[in-house]
């Protein structure tokens, strides 16, 4: 289980933290989707669980123990993917798995064919569209079996159609990583149908709303719960977004 | 093979400007390239390879020097804060200053034979590396080590893996600058205290009024220049293929 207490997170010389005093829980193995407007400090969040931003306050556990990348296999996609330029896809999804300590050799082939990246292993991230990009950074974060995957807006750079894909190949390969995750994004319909829980970020980095998702996993649900859900999902974006700017 | 006609078209491009300049100034001071090629047997027999050797050798030990000084400064001040705001003014003030001005000082403390020469040299060079590494080690998409450090990358594994290849460009850039500057240098400092090298054979060659000579001597440095850039480039393309262009 994932456990955030009273995490603050505050930048040099600013006014008031980013994130301040946030506190939830995520079950093991279970997707928390992060939405709200830009600059709430979604992706300080997210780089405060990879543990690559220290927290000003507060703690991280994960299954008990504190969160530390040394302990814990986290997979992060930043949101240009991260793929180092001067390594192949190959070397790219190696990298990570191998400061695991694991080969990761004999599962590349398979994940990156299932991916429908298994013939641009040796080709550069310059070579690459955004798509095969996003896939390769999927790959280099589900080879290193990580326990944690944590992904900043992953297709948000994807056109409507390879979004669409994207998400449900994604949604899959998570399901069957048994990871617990937590995904950012500005769109609801990505959290709609990848997220058990959802949650709204607003002013000062704290949720407006932790909402449990029963059509996780369901592409068109429809329907008219599923319409006031939705409904009630994109207004409390909108107040979020609103309080933002009012302050 | 484009590019090696592009440089054979650079280098009439050059001579032709040469035998146009010969030809309107008419003078004893500036022969035309015919007269010069011709008389390169000469030049060849005056050992000139020994002077090409010497020259290198304080090439490469001031170039190594100021690689070896300069990319761990400049590493430091992207690092830290800190470090930048102290090391920042220093080299700001020193880079403008004409490091061969700086010859007395250098021949005080190491004297009038390779020291002295090697280490201007290195100063001519250290501070564009110094500036060079620090900018393009700025510059790494932060998002490059958010994904190995949590991932668990140690900070060996994040200065190997990602610093240091992703400020390699750069240091190629400011490498070939370098080799230019220490090759011009070389005509300042070989002036003094040695019979060898190709910058103490155009002085001698020039103080002799040998113009043919000192020409002479004058296209081997700039043929020794190009091979230069040319061993930079190859080198540059091999460890950076990743910036080719398919």
């Amino acid at each position: 289980m994932l456990e955030v207490e009273n995490l603050t997170a505050r930048y040099p010389r600013a006014s008031r933290p980013v994130i301040d005093g946030l506190s939830f829980s995520l079950g093991e193995g279970g997707l928390l989707a992060l939405l709200g407007p830009s600059g709430c400090g979604k992706t300080t969040l997210l780089n405060l669980l990879a543990g690559v931003l220290p927290p000003t306050g507060g703690s991280v556990r994960f299954c008990g123990a504190p969160l530390s990348p040394r302990d814990t296999a986290i997979g992060l996609i930043p949101q240009n993917y991260g793929l180092l330029p001067w390594k192949t896809v190959r070397e790219n999804c190696l990298f990570c798995a191998r400061l695991r300590g694991a080969s990761g050799e004999r599962e590349l082939d398979a994940l990156c064919a299932r991916l429908g990246i298994g013939g641009l292993l040796d080709r550069y991230p310059r070579e690459l569209s955004g798509g095969q990009a996003q896939r390769a950074a999927l790959a280099r974060a589900l080879l290193m079996k990580p326990r944690l995957l944590l992904m900043d807006e992953p297709f948000a750079a994807l056109d409507a159609a390879a979004a669409d894909r994207a998400r449900r190949l994604c949604f899959e390969l998570w399901r069957d990583s048994g990871a617990t995750a937590v995904v950012v994004t500005h769109r609801p319909e990505e959290a709609l149908y990848l997220a058990g829980q959802i949650a709204v970020m607003g002013k000062g980095g704290r949720f407006t709303r932790l909402l449990e998702n029963p059509w996780q996993g369901l592409p068109e649900p429809g329907g008219p719960y599923f319409e006031a859900f939705s409904h009630e999902l994109r207004r409390e974006i909108l107040l979020a977004a609103g309080e933002e700017a009012a302050s | 093979m484009k590019k090696t006609g592009a440089f054979l078209l650079g280098f009439a491009a050059v001579n032709l400007l040469w035998l146009a300049a010969a030809a309107l100034l008419d003078t004893r001071a500036l022969p035309g390239p015919a007269e010069v090629y011709a008389h390169f047997g000469d030049v060849l027999a005056a050992g000139v390879f020994r002077h090409i050797g010497a020259s290198l050798w304080r090439v490469f030990a001031g170039l190594f020097l100021a690689l070896a000084v300069g990319v761990p400064v400049g590493l430091l001040m992207a690092a830290s804060p800190r470090w930048n705001a102290l090391l920042h003014p220093v080299v700001y003030f020193s880079y403008p200053v004409p490091k061969t001005a700086l010859l007395p000082v250098a021949m005080l403390l190491f004297g009038l034979r390779d020291g002295s020469k090697i280490l201007i040299i290195l100063l001519t060079v250290l501070f564009q590396v110094i500036v060079a590494t620090r900018d393009a080690a700025r510059a790494v998409d932060p998002g490059l080590y958010q994904v190995a450090v949590s991932a668990g990358a140690s900070r060996g594994r994040l200065l190997g893996q990602i610093t240091l290849p992703a400020v390699l460009p750069e240091l190629f850039t400011s490498l070939r600058i370098g080799v230019g500057t220490a090759l011009a240098v070389l005509f300042i400092v070989e002036a003094y205290g040695t019979r060898a090298g190709i910058g103490y054979y155009i002085l001698d060659a020039w103080s002799r009024i040998d113009y043919l000579e000192m020409y002479g001597g004058i296209v081997v440095i700039s043929v020794v220049g190009a091979a230069l850039f040319l061993a930079v480039d190859l080198l540059a393309r091999r460890l950076c293929r990743w910036k080719e262009p398919s």
